[in-house]
């Protein structure tokens, strides 16, 4: 067995020795100094330089949305499209010139990424070309892709996914017919789609490309995903006659059950287990209520029992699971 | 870094006895170190036991057994004694978890109970809740008991028809937050460090909580103006402490430099005390390496922030003015640090 006092020494487990009377209060705080759990003053230059940044950004930003949002009507459509191209070029100029491994260079590139949104807009409001909104939305997302995949920058990747997935629900809601490609439908188109994304990020990811080793993008992509998921579940479960049903339970075994053989033996993430944990008890549940029915009262307290059941396994299994990382992490 | 590094360091600087990795190695804490879980597996423990719990409480209802007030405060207090010494007794996670959903049901049966007398009520449910704190073995109660404590307490304010003394209770929980987390080794050290854990997220959430009515219409409490001068002075107070760490003195261009941008900063933001507290949250968790804390006080901000230039009652025109004013100051101000206190030209690489 390794030596236990082999293993890194993370706040949690400095702050478990202080419990048990190894640390006093100065040598913990000392310790927490040794191991830079503790921001050094470069860490608290970084943080105000970042935050200075993304909030003057930001404001600016919505002081222009607001601007054009007062001026709309009086503004002629020549100083309309004027303002809003000379915005592109400044944002793109000034990230090129910012260079884009730097954070105001990959700021102003998400301003650049942002702003053909409103410009569309504008020109299909001005020419009253008729387009439905979701073109602007499938038009806005395929103009920007360039910059984004240049850009290398997870907060204008989730932007990206934003109207991508915007795009696909606008599309089914306004053109697709209704009675053939249903709700049902819709969600488990996204919940592929978000799967796919999901799937592309981690192939790319284990290439141990620097801007992609942060795990919260692929976490939220995975609660897109799940929630489409569940949905569409929801849908089956108390729908009738949706010809999507029946890609439903496929889908739920197929995108649950692969996430949790994956992040628990390829790509250790607790969170994507958990998240898949949630949406189960959520399914199953529902489930049991259906089959089983609700009108009688004892059947409330049946189900409280199925959930805390549920969920007590959910947490056996995790903190199994994450022990067993943990042995496993010491063997290596 | 490892332990054994740590120590070795720690014994080196004459912090700990030179004997201190031998005691280690004989210890029985090395072979049951157990991480804490993280905290979306507890949110997955407190969201299942609220749908439990709902459950439980839909079919007493739906009984005919449970009619009237008295019967159920009297179930009501018979599973809050039931579920805390079974708790006290038993630690195992699928009795932990039927634990918490008959606990919070108990607590909707007693608080159903009492609902007569309003005043009784809400000085009860405190009262519970303290109780809770101290004597329930769960972190996800405990978390939760802080944040309904809080909530009687607000009640019984405006009961009593005091609405501003809501004030005096944020500077009170910001002070208590500033506390609890800059002398996290203190109580990290002391008996009651499982209560310390719960209760300092509770209570940090609950500060941010407790500034949502500064954003809405229509409420009873004002003079907001009250707790944004309390909660800079509790952030210039753990702004001065942090500069003393770093070693870097009051009457130095540094220090000088953030108490005053913390001053200016908060002077237009009188009416959104929100703004200030989520920053004090920011600075807290960012210089305890919490990241939970950064990420709580960073949706806060976005909130405050969005709510505080909503609610202005100015022009379209005006407001798009005073956002482009108030986002290139922030960018000005990044210049001049940039200039002048010769922080790195280039940024380190932006990385998600």
């Amino acid at each position: 067995m390794a030596d236990p006092l082999e293993k890194q020494a993370t706040a949690i487990r400095l702050h478990q020795l202080a419990q048990h009377g190894f640390l006093d209060a100065p040598a913990l705080e000392r310790a927490l100094e040794i191991t830079e759990v503790f921001p050094s003053k470069t860490g608290w230059q970084r943080l105000i330089n970042l935050l200075l940044l993304f909030l003057g950004v930001a404001l600016v930003l919505a002081g222009i949305i607001f601007f054009f949002a007062y001026n709309w009507k009086a503004m002629g459509k020549f100083l309309k499209f004027g303002l809003l191209e000379a915005g592109i070029l400044l944002a793109v100029f000034g990230a090129w010139q910012q260079g884009l491994n730097r954070a105001s260079g990959k700021a102003l590139l998400l301003v650049a990424a942002i702003l053909p949104g409103p410009l569309m807009a504008v020109y299909g409001q001005v020419y009253q070309t008729g387009a439905d909104p979701y073109e602007l939305f499938v038009n806005w997302t395929a103009f920007i892709l360039i910059w984004v995949v240049i850009g290398q920058f997870a907060p204008l990747w989730l932007v990206w996914l934003i109207l991508l997935n915007t795009s696909v629900i606008l599309y089914w809601a306004q053109i697709l017919a209704s009675d053939a490609w249903t709700w049902a439908g819709l969600f488990d188109m996204l919940s592929l789609l978000n799967l796919l994304t999901l799937v592309l990020w981690e192939i790319f990811s284990e290439r141990k490309i620097a801007w992609m080793h942060g795990r919260w993008l692929p976490r939220i992509v995975l609660c897109a995903t799940l929630v489409a998921l569940v949905i569409a579940t929801q849908i089956a479960i108390w729908g009738d006659d949706d010809p999507f049903r029946l890609l439903v339970p496929f889908l739920d075994l197929g995108i649950v059950g692969g996430c949790l053989w994956i992040y628990q033996t390829r790509r250790h993430d607790l969170f994507m287990l958990a998240a898949c944990l949630f949406s189960g008890i959520v399914v199953l549940t529902t489930l049991s209520i259906k089959i089983v029915g609700w009108e009688e009262p004892v059947l409330y307290l049946f189900y409280g029992l199925l959930v805390v059941a549920q969920a007590g396994g959910a947490v056996f299994w995790l903190r199994f699971i994450q022990q067993h990382w943990e042995q496993r992490a010491e063997r290596v | 870094m490892t332990i054994r590094d740590v120590f070795e360091q720690l014994i080196g600087e004459n912090r700990v006895p030179s004997n201190i990795l031998v005691q280690l190695q004989q210890s029985p804490l090395k072979d049951g170190w157990t991480e804490q879980s993280p905290w979306y597996v507890r949110t997955l423990i407190g969201v299942s036991a609220w749908i439990a719990a709902i459950l439980f409480l839909v079919f007493v209802f739906s009984i005919d057994l449970l009619d009237s007030e008295e019967s159920l405060l009297l179930l009501g207090m018979i599973l809050l004694v039931l579920t805390i010494v079974i708790r006290w007794k038993v630690d195992q996670v699928f009795v932990n978890q039927l634990m918490l959903a008959f606990n919070l049901a108990g607590q909707a049966m007693f608080l159903i109970g009492l609902s007569d007398n309003e005043e009784l009520t809400a000085t009860a449910i405190l009262g519970v809740e303290i109780v809770l704190i101290v004597v329930y073995r769960d972190a996800v109660l405990r978390f939760l008991a802080t944040l309904f404590a809080y909530a009687a307490v607000v009640s019984l304010g405006y009961m009593y028809d005091i609405p501003n003394a809501l004030h005096a209770l944020i500077i009170l929980t910001a002070c208590a937050v500033g506390v609890l987390w800059y002398h996290e080794a203190q109580f990290l050290t002391r008996k009651s460090t499982a209560i310390y854990k719960s209760v300092r997220y509770g209570i940090t959430l609950a500060l941010l909580l407790l500034l949502i009515p500064s954003m809405l219409a229509k409420i009873p409490v004002t003079d907001w103006w009250a707790s944004t001068c309390g909660l800079l002075f509790v952030l210039l107070l753990v702004e001065h402490r942090l500069l003393n760490r770093y070693a870097i003195s009051l009457s130095s261009a540094t220090g000088i430099v953030v108490m005053i941008c913390t001053v200016l900063f908060a002077g237009p933001l009188l009416t959104t005390p929100g703004i200030i507290a989520a920053v004090l949250v920011l600075v807290l968790g960012f210089q305890r390496g919490q990241r939970v804390l950064m990420g709580l006080a960073l949706v806060f901000l976005v909130v405050f922030l969005i709510a505080f230039y909503y609610h202005l009652d100015v022009t379209l025109l005006m407001k798009s003015g005073i956002l482009a004013i108030s986002g290139i100051v922030p960018l000005g101000m990044r210049w001049a640090l940039l200039r002048q206190f010769g922080l790195p030209a280039h940024d380190t690489h932006a990385h998600s």
